[in-house]
């Protein structure tokens, strides 16, 4: 833990999450990571005293809506983007999916 | 104390001829130009020419007797809820200039009802706050002690009820964000059940956690508002298939009430809270309300569990947010990298770096299991716990374990921050839905006393609500300035 919380491991966390920092932030956040994590980290040590506890995703995961209630649509894309931005799937064109398309 | 007109009392006096939609919001507008310039509650405003013509619109239906359920009340929306007649920014840069193709469900069913939306109010930067220091667009001040906070993230949406500058506010609740708010400008919030309001509409920072939540100035008229906004919508998910009656008949029988105490919870209040809770308790007690002090499993750990699920559902959720799309700002040129990166650097303000990148540290590989999902394992034990007990008692704690700060206060320290949010995040872990009313003034700053009732007991809690309000005489608190 100590490493991923180490400055150097935020120049890796930055990269993933795609942000970029000015020299203040950087300072800023280096520190408070190292701390915020140390805090965070207690909570897998009060399951010690618990046996195998099922994670929860959803406070009612029992009547979680069916995906199928979404399907009727409110907005189209075409009502309120430009052609060009949306492709031939009717999909709004974002870069990743053109990624290898030369 | 100085009063202003509640929600209930302005209709009443619309239905009797008293007053009028455009009485009421010719004062509204008032307070907005006489207070608006130091507190900076909003972000936008509607053009006041035609706050008039809707609120003259709503007069003539009085007068024809054609009055909708919320005829003529004006409204303040939080600005992470959209709106396709106003700017919605979430309080961020990375928003500045998106304006939304739609309305949030919320906004139509209250616009259907005939309430009149003035404005949308200021909060921290994508409701990451507890102060309302974190926007974008500078921070909201609370109108009963301009050095001070008036708690966030809704913290706009407090601070203009506060000060008259609308009759009701619609705010969101991740972990506390209308509640603290509620309980710093002496207004009430209630965080409902989870799944009772859609959240179509809503930008999402912590979707298993939040709730669009009602505020104003006293627990009925947060009922009237919830009455209109609450139910199913088939365009939100997680919404529950359910319609209940959530207005309660009057305030609840002192002696029906049965109070839960977590004691070592609410021992960890600065003292001036703590005096103004145990004297409100007392007071119930005196009326035959019974008390017990309760332990609750796993809750020493609620708060940094909380903090692993939202930091992780908020880099999840603002990966969305690249700087070209919302709002579009046309085409990019050079690396699409490289240009997103600088986006979001320049876009996102120093709190939400902060949290993503600790969202991006507990999903991460390797850690994933000893921070995330450790966490959503104990919120199931600190979810069944509180299930279990609030089947046969509201949980009473205070609103916040601190006083309103003063501004710059906590800004230093997050984990000083996020501790404000130690009795809130309980009902946001578990949906179960909770209500901050006023308990009192402890050095002419509000107090609030947070109870958490069971899964859609939303009308008993806002009963309980009214009973305190008889109690300790705050309704309709002005902060006059």
């Amino acid at each position: 833990m100590e490493e991923s919380t180490s400055c150097g491991a935020l120049e890796r966390l930055v990269e993933i999450a795609k942000l970029e920092l000015n020299d203040e932030e950087r300072s800023v956040i280096c520190r408070d990571l190292e701390r915020i994590s140390r805090y965070l980290s207690q909570v897998s040590a009060i399951l010690e005293n618990y046996g195998d506890v099922p994670p929860l995703y959803h406070v009612w995961e029992e009547s979680l809506a069916l995906r199928s209630r979404e399907r009727d649509r409110r907005v189209s894309l075409s009502d309120f983007l430009d052609a060009w931005k949306i492709d031939s799937g009717g999909r709004v064109k974002v870069p990743w999916r053109e990624v290898g398309r030369g | 104390m100085m009063r202003q007109p509640t929600v209930h009392e302005l209709l009443e006096a619309f239905r009797h001829g008293d007053t009028d939609p455009v009485e009421n919001a010719h004062r509204v507008i008032e307070n907005i130009a006489r207070r608006e310039g130091k507190i900076n509650a909003y972000i936008s405003l509607e053009d006041f020419d035609s706050v008039l013509e809707k609120a003259e619109d709503s007069r003539r239906r009085w007068m024809r007797g054609a009055a909708r359920k919320l005829e003529g009340i004006i409204i303040g929306v939080k600005d992470n809820i959209s709106t396709s007649f106003l700017p919605t920014t979430a309080g961020s840069r990375i928003l500045d200039g998106y304006v939304p193709p739609f309305d949030a469900t919320v906004v139509e069913r209250l616009q259907k009802e005939g309430a009149i939306i003035i404005g949308k109010t200021n909060l921290d930067e994508f409701a990451m706050g507890s102060t309302g220091e974190f926007s974008a667009f500078g921070p909201t001040r609370n109108p009963w002690d301009e050095e001070r906070v008036p708690g966030g993230s809704s913290s706009g949406s407090g601070a203009c009820l506060a000060y008259g500058g609308c009759n009701a506010a619609l705010g969101s609740d991740t972990g506390g964000s209308v509640r603290l708010p509620a309980a710093y400008t002496a207004t009430v919030g209630l965080k409902p059940t989870y799944g009772l309001v859609s959240r179509y509409g809503l930008i999402p920072y912590g979707n298993s956690l939040e709730q669009i939540s009602p505020m104003g100035l006293s627990s009925l008229d947060v009922a009237l508002i919830l009455q209109v906004m609450s139910g199913y919508d088939p365009l939100d998910a997680t919404s529950l298939n359910v319609n209940p009656d959530v207005v309660p008949e009057g305030p609840a029988d002192p002696e029906s009430i049965r109070l839960c105490i977590p004691g070592s919870l609410v021992g960890m209040s600065d003292e001036p809270v703590k005096k103004s809770f145990y004297s409100l308790i007392d007071r119930l007690t005196g009326e035959g309300a019974s008390v017990d002090t309760v332990e609750i499993e796993g809750v020493e750990k609620a708060l940094p569990t909380y903090y692993t699920i939202a930091v992780a559902e908020a880099a999840s959720n603002l990966a969305r947010f690249e700087g070209t799309l919302y709002p579009s700002r046309g085409d990019y040129s050079g690396d699409y990298w490289r240009f997103i990166s600088k986006s979001r650097g320049e876009g996102f303000g120093i709190e939400v770096k902060r949290r993503i990148l600790m969202g991006v540290y507990v999903l991460s590989e390797g850690y994933r299991d000893e921070y995330y999902l450790a966490a959503t394992k104990v919120r199931r034990i600190v979810r069944d716990e509180l299930a279990r007990i609030t089947k046969k008692c509201f949980i009473a704690t205070p609103a916040s374990p601190v006083l309103p700060p003063k501004l710059g206060e906590a800004l230093g320290d997050p984990l000083k921050l996020y501790a404000m949010d130690a009795y809130t995040v309980l009902a946001n872990l578990s949906g179960l839905p909770a209500l901050v009313v006023p308990s009192g003034f402890s050095s002419n700053l509000p107090t609030g006393v947070q109870f958490i009732g069971g899964k859609l007991t939303e009308r008993s809690l806002l009963s309980l609500g009214m009973l305190v309000e008889e109690l300790t005489g705050i309704r309709g608190a002005y902060a006059g300035g």
